[in-house]
């Protein structure tokens, strides 16, 4: 065969949508908006995908490197995601329904109380509404399935499977591109963080609903898999995934926090006081009258938005996009902290201009995260940990994860004893005390004696190097 | 003739002055109804320290010892109240809240200084904090006239107009205590929460009989006093009812004092959500456990169940409606229906106003409001229905056992168990202590014999079978008498136990006391829901 063809052949196979990944990208995400999932079609069930000639067959489904057609199979036994329906129908789940008054005895009394539940943990029932149906009757098994993350197939079911797939529009048809980190991570918040319909409040927390704290890197390394992620191991997509994460997140929260201030459906939860950081308000009365300032203060969006307006301030001064963002942040945070039962159109008005302002700084460093060399992120961490003063733990525990997702395939620090170390080192000083379930950073008396901020400031350096 | 007029004018004009001046001479007081009416003014302390700081020999203390200063100022924390604002905690709290000079703050001197909204100025000797006149009223109308034994013959409502406050009334001395211990917006005291997060010590459940016990208290009750003159008509002027060893005081202020305490609570909440047009939400009025306890999976907070019906939605402070059913089973004494049917109502009354605190985080003010002025008079109705009856040693049996039942029947947050602990231990003190029968030779019985012979040991008795059993390191229910246990010692223990406290053990331990207290009949055994 000419050299020309066969190199013809190679570039293609390495260049086509099956094979390539972000790295040279064939989805271009434009903006926020584009990657947030849109579900206006109908499923049809993962039992749909799971024929054996399609997605279901039946090789060995432990070996998942080899199993590019056993996605099913791999889903079914190895995903969490596969459970999460039949969570709905253990003990704790039970009492949360009771509780919450969505359930009496067997008969379900509150509709949309239910489908906040389903939406999330049982996307696809299979039933039109919930209304009249006994609890019983509720398909749990399909769990969140194909369609929730790959979007709702009744129009691209049988086109996706074609040769003429590649030229359409798989956006319009309702396929979910989760070839882009992006549109992945944004895919993924609409349940780990909420949206409109699917919002995990104070009320359903205190019924005993573990609180939602979503990090996208930790979560996706983490989660089995029923595709081949071959660059996961290479710093660059751990980058990537990282920004995608963290702006995916922020936008969601955003949303959700815009849906709850116009509209509580009708359950009255304003003030939300999930959106703020849980020790904020539960932390132990203390005897211990000392000279620090206040601790564990009430924060807004300290999880959800992790470092993102610290790592805009940095370039504040360079950047008006960087510093609309940041003070727009800052602005809706001061205003949710003042806890006010009264002042929910002002908030909405606030995470409006938030939400645009993310959309165009984080579309921003989106796009310029091609040119961003490997050491470059790593530079900006660094110099966050120098210039910025962190006080809360849930801010310090993400500047951990964010260096520990960058740093980790960086010449191979994650072969390097020494930086497992520091590693380990870093997080037990975040761990909680023993016994308690909350953070108990920052132990404002070391830090002030200087004999902690000094050593983990250098920790950190050293895990940047 | 002309001899005998100027002498028969003479003896008239002394007739005259003598029926002038009988009231005077007869030693009769002015009467209430004879004074000019006018506002009584606050004097300062220095007018009843004159008398009251150590005994005349010259005196009688049958009624009083006059060495009340002394023990106050001695002993009593009330006496360093202002002095504590200037303290180093006090400066670091005014700090964080940006105050200069906290002895100068008048939202601080409302409370430590009795410094009343309606006055410009804080009242005299304000530095000598909660003084005489802050509890005992303003004594300018009656601070000549009190000093004669013929004030004994005037009653409460008359002294009260003159500016004394009646004290021996459980319900108007309970208030006077709840004014600055729970808080009253009309008088200026409120305890917000932005001085909490400061530093401020938070206010711990009050249970009357114990906190005044424990001041110490400078006097003696009625039955711990023989002989008096008007003795007699003292009694009936004051409603005390046949005092033959059958009048519980103490407890009839345990259950007087816990009604108002939940009757102040709620006028509290409802006052400071009137006043919140802003949207700002106070804090302080909710139950600080509400927010301030460690998230666990498998809580006994679950495990409580649902008061409201609402998940998430903090509510008022809980601990001032601990003794709210065991008036009630008081009142109704062995009359089963009537209880039930009293209980019904309170429990339609307190859960309007827990729904209306729940309907959305932090409450609906309006809702809170009008369900605040349901329950403030039907609470009034049960106070005097206790209070104007007498508390005999059967009652008195039968409200320790109700205490003991509502033990088991709720799962009681940390406050609420010390209220209920308190309340137990100064309820089984004064039934196991019987006060002096005075048949006998009255003049062989002495105060300080009885004191030592009876009361300290019944006293120290009920409190050592608490000790065994856990419960007072469990509630750090040991209280900051005298100036040997400060606010700080206190406050450190009493921190570490709430972090520690299990509703469940709490239940387990005292239920493992009852059989050591006559109570009759057992509590009942509820099962953990």
């Amino acid at each position: 065969m000419p050299n020309a063809i066969r190199l013809l052949i190679v570039g293609w196979c390495i260049c086509s949508p099956a094979t390539c990944s972000e790295l040279s990208p064939t989805i271009k995400v434009s903006s926020l908006a584009q990657a947030t999932p849109i579900r206006r079609f109908d499923s049809i069930g993962s039992s749909s995908c799971s024929a054996t000639a399609c997605h279901g067959r039946i090789l060995a489904a432990d070996d998942l490197h080899r199993a590019v057609a056993s996605e099913f199979q791999a889903w079914q036994k190895h995903d969490p995601h596969a459970r999460a329906g039949w969570k709905l129908g253990n003990a704790l789940s039970m009492q949360i329904l009771r509780d919450l008054e969505i359930v009496r005895g067997k008969r379900i009394i509150d509709q949309d109380g239910l489908n906040n539940c389903l939406n999330c943990h049982a996307p696809e029932t299979g039933l039109d509404d919930t209304e009249n149906v006994s609890l019983g009757s509720i398909s749990l098994s399909r769990g969140v399935g194909c369609e929730s993350c790959h979007g709702a197939a009744e129009k691209w079911v049988a086109p996706h499977a074609s040769s003429d797939w590649a030229a359409m529009n798989h956006m319009d048809r309702g396929m979910f591109q989760t070839k882009s980190l992006l549109v992945r991570a944004r895919v993924c918040v609409d349940c780990h963080v909420g949206a409109p319909g699917r919002s995990v409040n104070h009320d359903l927390i205190a019924a005993g609903h573990p609180a939602l704290q979503f990090e996208m890197t930790q979560y996706h390394n983490r989660l089995p898999k029923h595709w081949h992620e071959r660059d996961q191991t290479t710093a660059r997509f751990q980058t990537q995934l990282w920004w995608a994460g963290q702006i995916a997140t922020a936008d969601a929260a955003a949303l959700l926090l815009e849906s709850r201030a116009n509209d509580d459906n009708g359950r009255s939860t304003w003030p939300e006081l999930a959106e703020f950081n849980c020790s904020g308000c539960h932390q132990a009365i203390s005897a211990h009258v000392n000279e620090s300032t206040l601790r564990n203060q009430l924060a807004w969006g300290e999880w959800n938005f992790a470092i993102l307006p610290q790592l805009a301030s940095l370039h504040a001064e360079t950047s008006p996009k960087a510093s609309r963002f940041e003070q727009s942040f800052r602005r809706l945070a001061s205003e949710m902290e003042l806890l006010n039962n009264s002042n929910r159109q002002r908030v909405a008005g606030l995470v409006g201009s938030l939400r645009s302002e993310l959309d165009e700084w984080g579309m921003h460093q989106w796009r310029n995260l091609e040119r961003l060399s490997e050491d470059g992120m790593r530079d900006r961490l660094a110099e966050l940990v120098r210039q910025q003063e962190f006080i809360s733990a849930d801010q310090i525990t993400h500047l951990l994860l964010a260096i520990v997702s960058v740093q980790r395939y960086r010449k191979n620090l994650h072969g390097d004893e020494q930086w497992i170390e520091d590693v380990r080192r870093a997080s037990d000083q975040l761990r909680f005390p023993v016994g308690r379930e909350l953070p108990d950073w920052p132990n404002r008396d070391l830090l002030e004696s200087s004999s902690q901020q000094q050593p983990f400031q250098s920790l950190l350096l050293r895990l940047l190097r | 003739m002309k001899r005998v007029a100027p002498i028969l004018f003479r003896l008239r004009l002394g007739w005259l002055l003598t029926i002038a001046c009988w009231p005077t001479l007869s030693g009769q007081a002015l009467r209430a109804q004879d004074m000019p009416a006018k506002p009584a003014v606050y004097q300062g302390i220095t007018r009843c320290l004159d008398c009251h700081y150590a005994p005349n020999p010259l005196r009688s203390t049958d009624f009083v010892f006059m060495n009340e200063g002394k023990i106050w100022l001695e002993n009593d924390k009330h006496a360093i109240a202002y002095q504590q604002l200037g303290s180093e905690w006090g400066k670091r709290i005014a700090a964080k809240l940006g105050i200069e000079d906290a002895q100068a703050e008048r939202a601080c001197l409302s409370c430590h200084a009795n410094w009343q909204s309606e006055y410009d100025q804080p009242p005299r000797s304000f530095e000598h904090g909660v003084h005489c006149e802050a509890c005992h009223g303003p004594s300018s109308q009656w601070e000549v006239s009190h000093a004669d034994t013929t004030w004994r013959q005037l009653s409460p409502k008359s002294k009260q107009e003159l500016g004394m406050h009646d004290l021996r009334s459980p319900s108007v001395g309970s208030r006077v205590c709840f004014s600055c211990h729970i808080g009253d917006k009309d008088q200026g005291k409120f305890v917000t929460h932005a001085m909490y997060a400061a530093g401020h010590p938070p206010l711990s459940s009050f249970e009357i009989g114990s906190f005044r016990k424990q001041m110490p208290s400078h006097w003696r009750s009625f039955q711990e006093k023989p002989k008096f003159k008007h003795r007699a008509e003292f009694a009936r002027l004051n409603g005390i009812i046949d005092e033959e060893n059958e009048n519980l005081p103490e407890t009839k202020a345990v259950v007087v004092g816990g009604i108002v305490a939940f009757r102040e609570s709620v006028r509290l909440i409802a006052n400071q959500l009137q006043q919140n047009e802003t949207g700002r939400i106070e804090f302080a009025v909710f139950d600080c456990s509400a927010c301030h306890h460690e998230l666990r999976t498998k809580s006994w907070r679950q495990q409580r169940g649902r008061i409201a019906n609402r998940p998430g939605r903090p509510l008022p402070a809980i601990w001032p409606e601990t003794l709210v059913r065991v008036a009630l089973h008081h009142v109704a004494r062995d009359d089963e229906p009537l209880f039930q049917s009293l209980n019904d109502e309170f429990e339609v009354l307190r859960n309007e106003l827990l729904v209306a605190a729940a309907s959305r985080p932090f409450g609906d003010r309006e809702q809170v409001s009008v369900s605040a002025s349901r329950i403030v008079p039907w609470l009034d109705e049960i106070v005097s229905r206790v209070e104007n009856d007498v508390v005999a040693r059967k009652d008195g049996q039968r409200i320790l056992r109700s205490m003991f039942q509502k033990t088991q029947e709720d799962l009681l947050d940390f406050e609420s168990a010390r209220m209920l602990s308190w309340a137990m231990i100064t309820t089984a003190t004064e039934l196991s202590a019987p006060y002096p029968s005075f048949d006998n030779d009255v003049r062989r019985f002495t105060h300080s014999q009885w004191l030592e012979d009876v009361r300290l040991p019944a006293e120290n008795l009920v409190k050592d079978r608490w000790k065994n059993a856990g419960l007072f390191s469990d509630l750090s229910l040991q209280l900051p008498s005298r100036p040997e246990r400060t606010i700080e010692v206190d406050m450190s223990h009493r921190a570490a136990a709430a972090m520690r406290y299990d509703a469940v053990r709490f239940r387990t331990r005292v239920l493992k006391l009852e059989n050591q207290f006559e109570t009759s009949t057992p509590a009942r055994e509820v099962l953990p829901r």
